[in-house]
């Protein structure tokens, strides 16, 4: 019985010790005006803004994780906004994490939407109902329900889910995230420096890099 | 025997302040928690993740609170109903570590395997301590 309980104690320490090692934390990413530059017009993400908006933000997403659905609620309706009004250039880059399973066929959705001027309600209606089809065993049914919700025309839409172009498009933009040793979602860029996951922080990067761009 | 009993009270302490970190972190905290890999912030930020309206780390903070006070009360007072009442404690921390990190998840957290670890030590030690206590109810430190 005593060596039992060393032996659980041991095990218990190796596991303490495996939890420290393998919770490993977000990479810190920073980007040249020029890598900036080069990934907004690269057209591997989804654009919002005027192109030449003095400050770019770029926020690599995946729809299936749930700190980006925060993210969609916290802070995005800001830097829609400020999108808006011409004061940045928003870069929508998706990077679907291997373990969630559906977050490909959201991504196919919302660039689906965006070929009909739409997407912008797809994301904030994907992300808003994550929890309905994150856990279902076929979330395709709740994107067509989603699409015909946000006014999209449904053959057009399902004619594109099929389109191979469209899983192209996430491919690249997820490659490009990798490249840029990305490992977390979300993860957002003004001008190039990562922001903390954090509304108010978000717009305090944005207001001094408008400053330093001389528009404020 | 007094192995034993500072094991489980340290493992139960260090379970209190994990879960208490945990819900800090997850819980009450503004920032927004990033995805790495689909492991433990996916569940700590599921639906899945709540029993009603309270976080499983808070969950965790009451049962490793809980079991730190048995732990004392069965070092200052001993017999085998404390010690009876810890296994069924530590028992039905084993069972939701389980059923919640491993079963209805399907999600293998590293923080959930800390907790499924020490957990299972201290289950595991109370066992031992409540088959080598005395039979009868006596009072008294036994450790």
């Amino acid at each position: 019985m005593r060596i039992t309980a060393r032996l659980l104690s041991l095990a218990c320490l190796c596991l303490v010790a495996a939890g420290c090692g393998t919770r490993s934390a977000p990479a810190t990413v920073n980007l040249t005006p020029e890598e900036t530059k080069v990934i907004a017009d690269s057209g591997a993400g989804i654009s919002l803004g005027q192109t030449d908006a003095p400050v770019t933000v770029i926020e690599f997403s995946d729809f299936q994780c749930p700190g980006c659905a925060q993210s969609a609620e916290r802070i995005f309706p800001e830097l829609k906004r400020l999108a808006a009004d011409g004061e940045i250039r928003y870069i929508f880059m998706d990077y679907p994490l291997p373990g969630h399973k559906h977050a490909v066929a959201a991504s196919q959705a919302a660039r689906c939407a965006a070929r009909q001027d739409k997407w912008v309600p797809m994301h904030d209606e994907i992300f808003r109902t994550q929890a309905r089809w994150a856990g279902a065993e076929d979330a395709k049914p709740v994107f067509l329900d989603l699409a015909k919700e946000v006014g999209l025309d449904i053959p057009a839409f399902e004619a594109c889910l099929s389109d191979p172009t469209v899983k192209d498009a996430i491919t690249r933009s997820a490659s490009e995230a990798r490249r840029l040793k990305v490992n977390a979602t979300p993860t957002l860029l003004v001008n190039g420096k990562q922001s903390a996951l954090n509304a108010s922080r978000v717009r305090d990067l944005v207001e001094k890099a408008l400053k330093e761009a001389n528009v404020r | 025997m007094r192995g034993r009993s500072v094991s489980t009270a340290l493992l139960s302490a260090f379970g209190t302040g994990l879960s208490f970190w945990l819900y800090e972190k997850q819980v009450r905290s503004d920032e927004i928690l990033p995805c790495l890999s689909g492991g433990c912030d996916t569940l700590s930020q599921s639906p899945l993740a709540w029993v009603g309206p309270v976080h499983v780390s808070l969950i965790g903070v009451v049962g490793y609170a809980s079991l730190v006070a048995l732990r004392l009360l069965t070092c200052r007072y001993g017999g085998r109903l404390l010690r009876g009442l810890l296994v069924a404690a530590a028992s039905a921390g084993l069972l939701f570590t389980q059923y919640g990190a491993l079963v209805r998840l399907g999600i293998a957290c590293a923080w959930c395997l800390v907790s499924a670890g020490c957990i299972t030590t201290i289950w595991a030690t109370s066992l031992t301590s409540l088959r080598s206590a005395p039979a009868s109810n006596q009072t008294g430190p036994l450790t």
